[in-house]
């Protein structure tokens, strides 16, 4: 929508922005404070192009006060593009109705329902009806709040107000603004449906339904280009006779009532203070925001720290917040984003906060050691559907219920028996459930393993879970998975894998609340030759919970600086600085070699070795900087697969340290393709 | 031969042998038919410290079992027993106070103690000495003793670092054989009786002499 608004409406009621005169064509760039960037389709709600809203306003405005007609990419699908419709519907019905009202009290029943019907075959044409929507960047990333961008970025919303044109209402938030965008870009068109010429009506007089359709087609081709090109559509030459066409069908065949089922349902949303006050319209009553207690943001459990928020996208992780704050967990209380908008905001990921703050909790993926027989329940909390005997198990999901006694529960497969067990408390753990070997293959690859791509198109491999585009592979590729890496509360599953000489992380599924492992890569058979992702001494592995390999009983170094200063602390005396003989591809090194309780205490339970974090910079290893000889420097930790070791061997002239699972950064770095 | 002769290459014979063993090896004696007795631990040990080539441990522990040699058949990987006489610590130490790490000198350890005592090697340099076995690896021996930690584990010995510890039993490593006691010695024995033999002659040449 292109168009200038030229003049201020005064309607009772309504206080819509002061707008600016007529004005030239800003050179607004493409994509103009766009960035998340998504996809999408053209059908109601998912418009193909959406970016992040909180460049114009903050997302607790919009959840607090939108919720209802958020489109939710994670329910994809017929039930919740029918669902938004419906709850978008009434509130166009509403929002239409009561502005015409305002501006032309005397209207009858007739001119409402053509001008609602125009209203309505607009939001088709420009938009899909699309506002709104929580919308993955990437396979396996955070759902975020998007809003939805058309025409190369400029045209901003359901209404698509372009930026343009409108620059200055567009930076004060009424492209964002769900029903500010109506209401300011309402007026436009409503001035196109009182200034329709007789001249383009093609004859047909009040009252009769050509001539209500003639208003709405005149009031959309000046929406569309202008107020001069308002009888446009009459000319079947006209070079935008395809847009006008299109809005016509809109208009005849009511395209939109396919996803409404109650064409009276009523609004969820307050219409009238949003459509009046606009950001001024009252937000909704928190709970308070204070130190010490649980917090809840939208999905989000959050508690302060210091002046800071930090949070897990859902609450089932609330439990393990309990590393970064005492607050009572008993009751959550409401807090809407606009409270917390001048903090700090840190969002964690579950996977590292929890295992961090959570001494032995168990890595999802990692394989974990059953002492006894116990139930297994259907839910955390449901009913026993089996007995678990003793032995060994994969992690497929963990909760934390309690920050003070820490109980945790794992989810499991046992046979054809998915459930959770109850793995004691910060005191008991050790005894039930412990880090383990795998002894056979898990519902999902453990380090070494080989899945084979199920994709139909390529699947993407990347630098980093979720990041840089390496490259893509073809359905049926296999690869050896090196690592694993999960994200978030759906325990987005990413593997390291190496094919070709690349490595690189590929997107494998979610875990929670169901598996969609099969969707992405399945389980294979290794090819005819072998690489190997981590090279272990004979009969250890590498071990994702650890990262270190290890055997039944011994973690192989060599650790980080920070946990061989942690095992001094815990009086491990010699044996934590002590070079141990070890082979590695038939080579004798020499390495720390520590049992897998002492490296368990020492290295900590974070997803790296303590004093390690990932490093975006280096594939996403952990890496710990390390101050060596007054020089600052950095250790990349693997594991390091067969094409690195080899380049490594070769390049540095067969150096002992390229068998181990610790390489100097510059040597690492320099080998990467 | 004349006696004269004989006696004298005996004599330069027995210096070389002598010449040849440093002060740390004084107790290794070649007794011949590719046996080592170490005249300290009382052992005997295959002179070939590398028969086999790399073994798991469990193929190494039947190889030693199943060898005859010499005319015994009680060979076995050599031990580790407690140094604190009570039970295996394998925790890292370097003056031998424990049964892992460097220096394990004692008797305790049969490796350690050929490695560092009878041969005289030290830790930083490894197989520096190989005194009179052949083809002592400088790399990683097997012992017989299984890990008190884990029963997938035995001890090992580093001939490279001079280090004992455990591996995984699946690691393939070099073993030597070793028996307890020592062996009749041929060179000795044909020392013997050359030696009776040429008192016998000398005997019936100081007759034969006298006639002459």
């Amino acid at each position: 929508m292109k168009q200038l608004l030229t003049h201020t409406l005064i309607g009772a009621g309504l206080s819509l922005a002061m707008l600016a005169p007529a004005q030239a064509q800003n050179p607004t760039p493409n994509d103009w404070l766009c960035t998340g960037k998504v996809g999408g389709t053209w059908t109601h709600g998912r418009a193909p192009s959406a970016c992040d809203g909180s460049a114009f306003g903050p997302d607790s405005f919009v959840r607090g006060n939108y919720a209802p007609l958020i489109f939710n990419d994670a329910l994809n699908g017929t039930p919740e593009r029918k669902r938004y419709m419906q709850e978008l519907y009434a509130t166009m019905r509403e929002a239409t109705s009561r502005y015409l009202l305002l501006r032309k009290p005397d209207a009858g029943a007739e001119e409402m329902a053509s001008f609602q019907r125009g209203v309505f075959a607009l939001l088709r044409q420009e938009s899909f009806w699309s506002h709104y929507r929580d919308a993955q960047l990437a396979a396996g990333q955070p759902y975020a709040l998007k809003s939805m961008r058309g025409d190369s970025g400029h045209g901003h919303g359901m209404m698509q107000l372009d930026d343009r044109y409108h620059f200055v209402p567009v930076g004060q938030g009424k492209g964002w603004n769900l029903m500010q965008n109506f209401s300011y870009s309402i007026e436009i068109f409503y001035d196109g449906w009182k200034k329709a010429p007789v001249s383009c009506l093609g004859g047909a007089t009040s009252g009769d339904a050509e001539y209500w359709r003639g208003r709405s087609r005149s009031a959309w081709s000046a929406y569309n280009g202008g107020p001069t090109r308002i009888c446009r559509w009459q000319n079947p030459a006209d070079a935008n006779v395809g847009k006008d066409n299109g809005y016509r069908d809109n208009y005849d065949n009511r395209l939109w009532l396919t996803d409404v089922a109650d064409l009276t349902k009523a609004t969820p949303i307050d219409v009238a203070c949003l459509m009046d006050n606009g950001s001024q319209c009252p937000l909704p009553t928190s709970g308070g925001l204070e130190p010490g207690k649980l917090l809840k943001v939208g999905a989000s459990a959050c508690v302060l720290v210091g002046n800071d928020i930090e949070c897990v996208d859902d609450m089932r992780d609330a439990a393990c917040l309990g590393a970064r704050a005492s607050f009572d967990a008993s009751q959550a209380v409401t807090v809407y984003g606009y409270e917390i908008n001048g903090r700090k905001r840190i969002d964690h990921n579950r996977h590292q906060l929890c295992r961090a703050g959570v001494d032995g909790l168990q890595a999802l993926g990692s394989a974990i050691k059953t002492s006894a027989d116990l139930e297994l329940r259907a839910s955390i909390d449901g009913a026993v559907t089996a007995t678990l005997p003793a032995g060994t198990y994969q992690v497929l999901d963990f909760e934390l219920r309690s920050p003070q006694t820490q109980a945790r529960y794992y989810r499991v497969r046992h046979g054809a028996v998915d459930g959770w067990i109850a793995a004691g408390d910060r005191n008991s753990h050790a005894a039930i459930a412990s880090n383990a070997t795998p002894l056979a293959a898990g519902t999902f690859a453990y380090p070494g393993e080989w899945v084979a791509v199920a994709t139909t198109s390529n699947l993407n491999r990347r630098a980093t879970p979720g990041g840089t585009l390496v490259d893509s592979l073809p359905n049926g590729t296999k690869l050896q998975v090196k690592e694993l890496f999960v994200t978030a509360s759906a325990n987005n599953l990413y593997y390291l894998v190496e094919q070709n000489g690349k490595a690189g992380w590929i997107f494998a599924g979610n875990l929670y609340p169901a598996s969609t492992l099969p969707n992405w890569v399945v389980p294979t058979t290794p090819p005819a030759v072998v690489t190997r992702h981590a090279h272990c001494p004979p009969g250890t592995r590498y071990d994702i919970q650890l990262r270190h390999c290890a055997s039944a009983s011994s973690a192989y170094g060599p650790f980080t600086a920070a946990a061989t200063e942690q095992c001094a602390a815990n009086g491990g005396g010699a044996a934590c600085t002590a070079l141990r003989g070890v082979v590695v591809d038939g080579r004798a090194l020499q390495l720390q070699v520590w049992s897998k309780a002492q490296a368990g205490n020492a290295r900590g339970n974070g997803d790296c070795p303590r004093g390690a974090e990932r490093s975006a910079a280096h594939r996403f290893h952990c890496v710990e900087p390390v101050l060596r000889n007054g020089v600052a420097e950095k250790d990349v930790y693997g594991p390091f697969g067969t094409t690195l070791v080899n380049a490594c061997l070769a390049g540095q002239a067969n150096a002992a340290f390229c068998l181990g699972n610790r390489w100097p950064a510059s040597a690492f770095l320099a080998l990467l393709p | 031969m004349s006696p004269r002769k004989f006696w004298t290459t005996c004599c330069l014979a027995a210096a070389a042998i002598a010449a040849t063993a440093s002060p740390a090896q004084a107790s290794l004696v070649d007794r011949g038919n590719g046996m080592i007795y170490d005249t300290v631990s009382n052992l005997t040990w295959l002179k070939n410290a590398d028969s086999q080539g790399l073994m798991t441990w469990d193929v190494a522990v039947s190889w030693a079992d199943q060898l005859s040699h010499g005319g015994f058949s009680d060979w076995r990987l050599p031990g580790v027993s407690p140094v604190n006489g009570l039970s295996l610590n394998l925790a890292y130490s370097e003056d031998g106070s424990t049964d892992g790490g460097i220096n394990q000198t004692g008797l305790n350890s049969e490796l350690g103690h050929l490695f560092y005592t009878s041969l005289g090697n030290q830790a930083a340099t490894g197989v520096t000495q190989s005194g009179p076995f052949e083809a002592l690896q400088n790399y990683v021996y097997w012992t017989g003793t299984e890990s008190p930690y884990d029963p997938e584990e035995a001890l090992h010995f580093f001939t490279i670092f001079g280090e004992q510890g455990s591996s995984l039993k699946v690691n393939e490593y070099h073993a030597m054989a070793v028996r307890v006691g020592d062996v009749p010695e041929p060179a000795t024995l044909m020392l013997l009786l050359l030696g009776l033999g040429a008192v016998a002659l000398t005997s019936r040449r100081g007759k034969t002499g006298e006639q002459a």
